[in-house]
């Protein structure tokens, strides 16, 4: 970034407002992702916005109701964001579609319990800059979709703000995009994944951390829109190359589908 | 200039929409009612909020035509990601209000080239306000809210006015109040600071 630490800090204010920009705005949420200190005061201006408006109030026309009402009841709601410490996901939601919301709630379930997957259809990756949707609960809401964990989002910001933090992506061009975020002080990585191809409700991704001849499973996973932002398991420091493929359900011990993706890692 | 309002002490914590826990646990469960489907949970919801969140649009749109189709969006977006509001990161009607001001925000800067924005912003004469104050507490709450604009600076408060309601990014309220850039910035962060710290302590 060109803009001095200093000042992106006192961007704190502007972003509230919405007094910035888009490309000042996805530097900042950026910026957002590494700093406790902004975000914390983000926050903390954003209750004092919240109040303004007290002075403003406005019965809307009363059409504006009966519109709303009759408009929702065509739009279902989204499912939650699966949690780890959440309770299980509720019932399904519409008796019309139960069968789908069963499987979609198995599969989060399935995805909680043995995999952390975080920030997934919220995170862009660019060249060069990689944008978090992590922290403004209207960022979730606008892009509709993102599976966020607590656990695991405190680990990517810790990631995201370790010195030694290095970024591999894979070599540019078409398919699927990879970028590797790896801290060695910290012993973790995170992979970020778009353009994934849509799979069989009895497949998944998995991530492969291959050192020598070797692979080692680092995790199994799924796609939100054809994004997925994930944790590594095991150890990825040794790693050499990350890869992805697709394999069934649950996961292979060795890959046996074609790599879709790889992202050379060595230091 | 001097504040329209004098200042006076928080002598009491009075409460609103914005401020009141319990209102916020109630909005709180009405919205979890909603994401599990529960229209008329949804719609208590709208009632609880919708003056707040029409009146900031009208605000920033000023065609009420327009205010009430951003509003409608804004609501549409309220109901489907009901069950991604997180109560850790603020108020239900936060939230909402958030949603609503960057909807109306995209819609004032797409329609820029088309509109005369030089009008001036209604916020400068707070007593002028319209107010629905159908409720004691709403009429309390702007009450306080206003003693709390009347804590800012001239240039703070029409920085925060500029940009909030006008819509302006902080570069474009540099140029209308002729301040250094790095200054407007600086305008908008410490006038909000202050409102916080002044809604903080009242209620402590």
């Amino acid at each position: 970034m060109t803009v001095e630490p200093e000042s992106v800090h006192a961007l704190t204010g502007a972003y509230v407002l919405d007094a910035v920009d888009d490309d000042e705005r996805e530097a900042f949420e950026q910026h957002l992702a590494v700093c406790n200190d902004c975000r914390e005061e983000v926050l903390s201006l954003r209750s004092a916005v919240a109040r303004m408006p007290a002075v403003s109030a406005v019965a809307p026309p009363p059409e504006l109701r009966a519109n709303i009402l009759s408009a929702i009841a065509a739009v279902r709601p989204l499912p939650p964001l699966p949690e780890e410490d959440a309770p299980p996901p509720a019932a399904p939601i519409e008796p019309s579609s139960g069968r789908h919301d069963e499987l979609a709630a198995r599969r989060a379930n399935r995805r909680a319990s043995r995999w952390r997957l975080v920030a997934a259809a919220a995170a862009v990756v660019a060249l060069g800059g990689v944008s978090w949707g992590l922290l403004a609960p209207e960022d979730l809401g606008g892009r509709e979709i993102g599976v966020i964990e607590r656990e695991s989002d405190v680990q990517l910001a810790e990631l995201m703000s370790a010195p030694d933090l290095q970024v591999y992506t894979s070599a540019a061009g078409e398919g699927v995009q990879g970028t590797v975020l790896r801290s060695d002080s910290l012993g973790t990585a995170a992979m970020l994944l778009q353009d994934l191809p849509e799979v069989g409700d009895d497949q998944e991704f998995q991530a492969w951390n291959i050192v020598g001849e070797t692979p080692e499973s680092a995790g199994v996973f799924s796609a939100a829109d054809g994004t997925a932002t994930v944790l590594l398991e095991g150890d990825v420091t040794d790693a050499e190359v990350i890869a992805v493929t697709v394999e069934p359900v649950g996961g292979s011990d060795q890959p046996t589908g074609d790599i879709l993706v790889q992202v050379p890692v060595s230091s | 200039m001097a504040p329209h309002l004098t200042p006076v002490p928080a002598e009491r914590s009075s409460s609103g929409t914005g401020s009141d826990p319990d209102e916020q646990g109630r909005l709180a469960a009405l919205l979890r009612r909603s994401a599990r489907g529960d229209e008329a949970a949804f719609a208590q919801v709208y009632d609880a909020t919708s003056a707040q969140v029409y009146g900031l649009v009208l605000r920033v749109v000023r065609d009420p035509a327009q205010a009430a189709e951003v509003a409608q969006e804004c609501y549409l977006q309220v109901w489907q990601n009901a069950s991604r509001f997180d109560s850790s990161r603020g108020s239900v009607i936060g939230w909402i209000l958030t949603l609503a001001h960057r909807r109306a925000v995209d819609r004032v800067r797409s329609a820029q080239s088309a509109t005369d924005r030089d009008q001036k912003f209604a916020l400068r004469e707070p007593r002028e306000e319209i107010d629905t104050g159908d409720v004691v507490v709403e009429r309390m709450e702007a009450e306080r809210v206003r003693r709390a604009l009347g804590k800012l600076t001239e240039v703070q408060r029409q920085a925060i006015e500029l940009a909030y309601l006008g819509g302006y990014t902080h570069t474009e309220v540099a140029g209308l109040l002729d301040i250094p850039l790095g200054t407007a910035k600086t305008r908008l962060r410490d006038g909000l600071i202050r409102l916080r710290d002044f809604f903080e302590g009242g209620e402590r």
